[in-house]
């Protein structure tokens, strides 16, 4: 697990449009270049903010992917309760 | 002689202009109204240039280097650098001179802050501009403080940086206006988003108000995360507060509002 690697995505997919033009065209693809295991290349591909909160993504580099996104405000925030509120030690 | 002739703080939620529907009416006129009487306030000091202290949220600045304090020296800066924030994207003028004027009076005075010839205006600089300075004519020095990351600059040394900017611009010809951004308590896309304290709030405006900003400057980081994540940024606040020198405050507009997941202020500080 390399959580700078998916900050590095997630800080280039909310500053460059190109970024977030070739993630639209084809997510996994846009991945490439980046040193991802296979549990964050799927939480990335899926946009699994659920995933991504609970692996330790800063969490203004999620809800910025979000607006990016189009995602919903209340949808991301239901989305991080869900890695709140399914962890062993709820907090 | 340069002078502050005047100096504010505000908010910066992003969701004010990403979507002001979502909040009560009653709450979104008043935070209107508390950004207009700030703007025209503004416009009648008639200032050279707006030194505006604010964070930035991973728009310029990443884990492979990361500055606590880091002045845009440049000419022109652009914003905002999101496009759902339905702010028009625009250019606007720096004030290289004073920038590095504030760069080099800050090393002598033992702070060494980065600068940077390229930075790009997030809703942290562009909101206050928008709302305060809505025709973006007015020269600006961004002043950017590491409120995101730890480990961040301890309250005392911003203060202390707000100092020599204050200084600074005393030692300068502009009349300019600092305007600090960010706060007050949000968690800002974390599980808690929409959790505000007002409590927190309360006590921040409560010692600016009544001329008692300086025990900001003492807060520990500790105390300042209990008013949230995002209360890191009154790092800026506390900034301006050492460039302005004793003062009150007036609180211009306080509306905690849930929908924007932060308590947001608008205030004006006095001496």
């Amino acid at each position: 697990m390399s959580q700078y690697e998916v900050a590095r995505f997630l800080f280039h997919f909310n500053r460059e449009r190109s970024a977030r033009d070739a993630y639209a065209a084809n997510p996994r693809a846009a991945l490439d270049g980046y040193d991802l295991s296979a549990e964050e290349r799927e939480a990335l591909v899926q946009h699994d903010f659920t995933a991504l909160y609970r692996m330790g993504t800063h969490p203004l580099l999620l809800i910025y992917m979000a607006n990016n996104l189009d995602v919903a405000p209340p949808d991301y925030v239901a989305a991080v309760r869900r890695a709140v509120d399914s962890s062993p030690v709820a907090q | 002689m340069g002078e502050i002739v005047g100096a504010f703080g505000v908010s910066h939620a992003p969701a004010m202009t990403a979507r002001p529907e979502a909040a009560p009416p009653e709450q979104i006129a008043a935070l209107r109204a508390g950004f207009a009487e700030a703007r025209d306030r503004l416009a009648a000091l008639h200032p050279d240039v707006v030194v505006l202290i604010a964070a930035e949220h991973w728009a310029n600045f990443f884990l492979d280097n990361f500055p606590a304090f880091c002045v845009g020296t440049a000419e022109r800066f652009e914003g905002p650098l999101e496009e759902w924030l339905r702010v028009d994207r625009v250019e606007i003028a720096g004030a290289p001179a004073l920038a590095r004027a504030i760069v080099e009076d800050a090393i002598d005075a033992g702070i060494e802050p980065a600068w940077s010839e390229r930075l790009a205006l997030d809703h942290g600089c562009m909101v206050p501009l928008h709302f305060l300075t809505p025709r973006m004519n007015v020269p600006v020095v961004p002043v950017i403080q590491n409120c995101l990351q730890p480990p961040m600059p301890r309250a005392h040394r911003c203060y202390a940086f707000g100092r020599a900017i204050g200084q600074t611009i005393e030692r300068s010809h502009e009349r300019a206006v600092i305007v600090a951004s960010g706060g007050l308590s949000h968690w800002p896309g974390h599980a808690k988003h929409g959790t505000i304290n007002i409590e927190w709030d309360s006590e921040v405006l409560e010692l600016i108000t009544h001329g008692r900003g300086e025990a900001l400057s003492c807060y520990t980081d500790a105390q300042i995360d209990e008013g949230g994540t995002g209360a890191a940024e009154i790092r800026n606040w506390i900034a301006m507060l050492g460039a302005f020198g004793p003062s009150t405050a007036e609180v211009l507009a306080y509306q905690p509002v849930t929908q924007f997941a932060t308590g947001c202020a608008v205030v004006q500080l006095h001496r």
